[in-house]
């Protein structure tokens, strides 16, 4: 797919990675939609760019956003779901006198952020594109904790559960022409990340990492870049870890 | 109508729908065909479009609920089923 003058919609667009995936594709020629719980001066300006705030986990205000999408652009082509909040905290801590264990408030509210939020905006971007015959891509974001991060119970779960969505998507809209693929960033260099995780726990995993640093935001938003231009890739994660294994 | 198409039509349907070919009627719909659910249908439409070479509509793929209907669709594109 030719990302020229298509309707992207990124899911997270105003954030620290998302809105860096959010000027590349720009810079590629789509036209971006952004949808965000909170818009700020990381939203980049510009005729071909609409930007919402939005919560993608509250299905009415996700088809009011799409409705306003459409209107505004067109048919939407390619589907970023890159909202998310990363969030520590081990199952248990017996040190605790009174909290000993993950509070049900945190795990809800990560599957919330990180999976649910996909579902929502994912099935009714779906839907758009099946009615609209459009061949189109669903683009979710993974993480490298998919396979099991210590310390990150909710967020490797809905992450996990990210991986395995996909999957269901790619064989129930592939034969539509829709493919669905996921993303799987190792530990990404932004201030999400640095604002979930200790500096010193950051270095340990930079060591840890055969090529010795964090992902660049950069290098993610060119891996967005090629799952939508790349007309075959589906049903499938594109992991960009540095060669890390957790 | 040639034989030829509607026998390679009623494969396709009963080959998707898991079905007999001898009940591929006209008559034949999704309410009433448990293996013809909204995956299958999709599997439908795309091996259709792919053997008669066009795209068909949203407005098409909704009304496509009897077989008889799915014809009548396929003759409005010159297909002769």
């Amino acid at each position: 797919m030719d990302i020229r003058g298509r309707t992207v919609v990124v899911a997270g667009g105003a954030g620290s990675l998302g809105s860096v995936i959010a000027t590349s594709l720009l810079a590629r020629g789509a036209r971006i939609a952004i949808l965000d719980t909170r818009l700020d001066a990381e939203s980049p300006p510009g005729p071909d760019v609409l930007a919402l705030q939005v919560d993608v986990a509250n299905e009415d205000a996700v088809v009011a956003a799409l409705e306003s999408i459409v209107g505004t652009f067109g048919k939407i082509s390619a589907l970023v779901n890159c909202a998310g909040l990363i969030h520590s905290e081990p199952l248990i801590n017996i040190t605790e006198r009174n909290q000993r264990t993950h509070r049900v408030s945190t795990w809800d509210a990560i599957i919330r952020s990180n999976l649910t939020s996909a579902f929502v905006l994912g099935a009714r971007v779906a839907e758009h594109m099946a009615s609209n015959r459009v061949k189109g891509v669903l683009i979710n974001f993974s993480s490298i904790s998919s396979g099991g991060n210590p310390g990150q119970t909710a967020y490797s779960a809905a992450k996990a559960g990210i991986e395995a969505m996909t999957k269901v998507w790619s064989r129930e809209l592939g034969p539509l022409g829709i493919r669905a693929l996921a993303i799987a960033p190792g530990f990404v260099a932004t201030p999400s990340t640095s604002t979930a995780m200790s500096e010193a726990a950051l270095s340990e995993l930079a060591r840890r990492t055969p090529l010795l640093r964090l992902a660049k935001p950069s290098e993610i938003a060119s891996a967005v870049a090629f799952a939508i231009e790349n007309d075959f890739i589906t049903g499938t994660t594109i992991a960009i870890n540095g060669g890390l294994v957790l | 109508m040639t034989l030829t198409d509607l026998q390679r039509f009623t494969d396709l349907v009963a080959e998707i729908l898991r079905i007999p070919k001898a009940e591929v009627a006209d008559s034949l719909d999704m309410e009433g065909t448990s293996t013809w659910d909204s995956l299958s249908h999709m599997q439908l439409i795309a091996a259709l479009e792919e053997e008669y070479r066009f795209e068909l509509t949203a407005d098409e793929i909704i009304t496509m609920r009897t077989v008889g209907q799915i014809k009548e669709i396929l003759r409005s594109h010159a297909v002769r089923v």
